[in-house]
């Protein structure tokens, strides 16, 4: 967000001696708020890089002295960890595509007020902001009815149409001079080419604020495989981590944890936390490193929801 | 049935009169627009609507050979079967509770975050900060989770081992029932209050500098500036947040306590609806009762939402809806 200096008082060149103390105090608290925010992680990843008999022998670490990446190596040996890596991957991408295009479609059509049923449809929408099933039956709906359970589908599928963001895609749409589109009408085109030819390559920037949105959510989504997956081959990896580390079972695969070997024959001794680091940094990891990038697009994603209201 | 419910609303609800139009040549004008929007509509009413239909099994007596329609219907009997029981007060009074004060506790720290944002002289100091409190909202529960693992296990974790390493007994902050709520309140404010910032910091930018100025030469102090002008350009910001806050109390964290509960705490002070009919309904198998209990609790926020609505619009003229 580039915007002017906040308060006037900041470009006088006389300041008081309480507001010195002031802005050193504001800005040694927000010093302060970034090393909790950012210790956390640090920890969890020098946990995963120690090896076991540092762990066991140092009182604490702060950061360890011979960094190793066996827990990585190791995880990275069993299926499990590249398997949900892949069930992860698979339903962010297809579930971020599809989100993304239908509900921009939707929006693109509810956009026109001449549509017959507009306001039928709107209502409809609006009404599950509010109100919806409840958790049993949804899941009686995608297990019993639909005939869904156990597929990746039940994970992307049902979250579609988030009508949140279709809102806020549908605002901007109805922002776009009519001009356009009228003189490609008179040209002859239809509805869907005017929507892909002409409105969406002026929405990418909006479009992509949706995706990030609608990928993370789903990066980060565990819930809907715990209800519907039953098959551990298709456990997305925050599943996998959960029963991990807060449920505490130790994954089949993982089980003969001792008995791993490195390339000379040597037994390695993982120790458990670190391991269990290692698979959270595993899963975080691409938020932290793509999250830099994409930040501005959060931002302006919020933004346009806000002027909306 | 469900269409047939669409189709009588439809000619039914007075909304739809002025679009009393021919019908078959807006169908013909607009069949490309009714195309787009076809995939969406079709999966609102799979996913959304269709579901809805099973909130009768609140009135039933589940039987799974009989599937949703041909069990018997049972009247309020689930309800007075929940509220018979002698931990249902303990579960309405945790979700009363949790959803109340951390409501109270985490709803003002973003605004005076954003005040005190609002303040820093340097715009690049400003930006890095934003940065970096914005980020732990983009990390799962189980994340944060896997953080307080590697922080407080009572065996590996590095604040107990540094605690035991200067002879004091280590701190038991995962599985201590005496503990939970604080770790709610405390984990949700590290999550949520720099993200929350995000849309005060919005208004904000759209004050008019003139403004400050303006007060300047009037002698108004910095603290006078904040309070009479950035303040009052929030206030609409805050109304919104409040309002959908307090629409679901009841229901917001889920997720944080499936994840930040322990076998300790989870019969004890992490039972709260949520959690209840989840472990009833999926967990057991009880439909019925879970799904009566989740009707109330939607019910109860419903009410709430547009309670709040009402209130607000009453104090202050400004309202959501």
């Amino acid at each position: 967000m580039d915007r002017p200096t906040g308060t006037f008082s900041r470009n006088r060149i006389k300041k008081t001696a309480g507001e010195i103390i002031f802005d050193s105090l504001n800005v040694l608290f927000f010093v302060l708020c970034m090393l909790i925010m950012l210790f956390p992680f640090f920890n969890m990843i020098a946990i995963s890089l120690t090896s076991n008999g540092e762990f066991m022998g140092s009182p604490y670490i702060i950061f360890p002295r011979n960094p190793t990446l066996e827990a990585y190596r190791y995880m990275f040996s069993t299926a499990l960890i590249p398997r949900a890596y892949l069930v992860t991957l698979t339903i962010t991408l297809a579930g971020t595509f599809l989100s993304t295009l239908v509900t921009s479609m939707l929006a693109y059509g509810l956009s026109k007020n001449t549509l017959h049923g507009h306001k039928f449809f709107m209502i409809m929408l609006l009404i599950t902001m509010f109100f919806s099933g409840g958790l049993i039956p949804n899941y009686y709906n995608i297990t019993n009815t639909l005939q869904m359970g156990n597929t990746l589908w039940a994970l992307f599928v049902p979250n579609t149409v988030s009508v949140f963001n279709f809102i806020i895609i549908r605002s901007f749409f109805r922002q776009l001079p009519p001009s356009l589109e009228e003189s490609a009408k008179i040209d002859g085109a239809n509805d869907v080419t005017i929507l892909f030819r002409i409105v969406y390559p002026l929405s990418i920037a909006t479009l992509a604020t949706i995706a990030m949105f609608v990928a993370v959510g789903l990066w980060n989504s565990w819930f809907a495989a715990q209800l519907y997956i039953r098959d551990e081959k298709k456990y997305p990896l925050q599943l996998v981590i959960r029963n991990y580390i807060v449920r505490e079972s130790r994954p089949a695969d993982m089980q003969n944890m001792e008995g791993l070997r490195d390339a000379a024959g040597k037994r390695l001794y993982l120790n458990e936390t670190g391991l269990k680091m290692a698979c959270a940094v595993a899963s975080v990891l691409p938020v932290l490193l793509i999250y830099p990038f994409i930040q501005k697009y959060f931002e302006k994603g919020v933004t346009i929801g806000a002027v909306k209201g | 049935m469900l269409a047939l419910t669409l189709t009588a609303l439809y000619f039914l609800l007075p909304v739809f009169r002025p679009w009393a139009r021919p019908l078959s040549r807006d169908l013909k004008r607009d069949k490309y627009l009714y195309l787009l929007i076809f995939p969406g509509i079709l999966v609102v009413i799979l996913f959304s609507y269709l579901p809805m239909y099973g909130i009768v099994l609140a009135f039933k007596d589940y039987k799974i050979k009989s599937g949703i329609l041909f069990s018997q219907w049972n009247g309020m009997e689930n309800f007075t079967r929940f509220f018979g029981r002698s931990i249902a007060k303990d579960i309405m009074l945790n979700t009363l509770f949790i959803g109340v004060t951390q409501l109270a506790i985490t709803f003002p720290i973003p605004i005076v975050l954003a005040l005190l944002l609002n303040e820093l002289k340097s715009n690049r100091f400003r930006r890095i900060t934003q940065s970096v409190i914005y980020l732990p909202h983009f990390v799962s529960w189980i994340i944060i989770y896997s953080l307080l693992f590697s922080l407080f296990s009572m065996t590996g974790g590095l604040i107990n081992k540094i605690l035991v390493s200067m002879g004091a007994a280590p701190y038991n902050l995962l599985s201590d029932p005496k503990r939970f709520y604080g770790m709610l309140y405390m984990t949700s404010i590290w999550k949520e209050a720099g993200w929350g910032t995000i849309i005060y910091m919005a208004a904000i930018a759209g004050v008019d500098q003139e403004m400050y100025e303006a007060a300047y030469l009037d002698g108004a102090s910095r603290f006078q500036q904040c309070l009479y002008i950035t303040l009052p350009a929030i206030s609409f910001s805050i109304t919104t947040m409040l309002i959908l806050s307090v629409g679901s109390t009841l229901g917001a964290n889920f997720d944080q306590i499936m994840n930040l509960r322990t076998a300790s705490t989870e019969t004890t002070v992490a039972r709260v609806i949520d959690t209840y009919v989840y472990d009833m309904g999926v967990s057991k198998g009880q439909y019925d009762l879970s799904t009566a209990i989740g009707l109330f609790q939607q019910v109860v926020n419903c009410i709430l939402l547009f309670f709040s609505n009402f209130i607000v619009r009453r104090i202050s003229g400004e309202s959501f809806f």
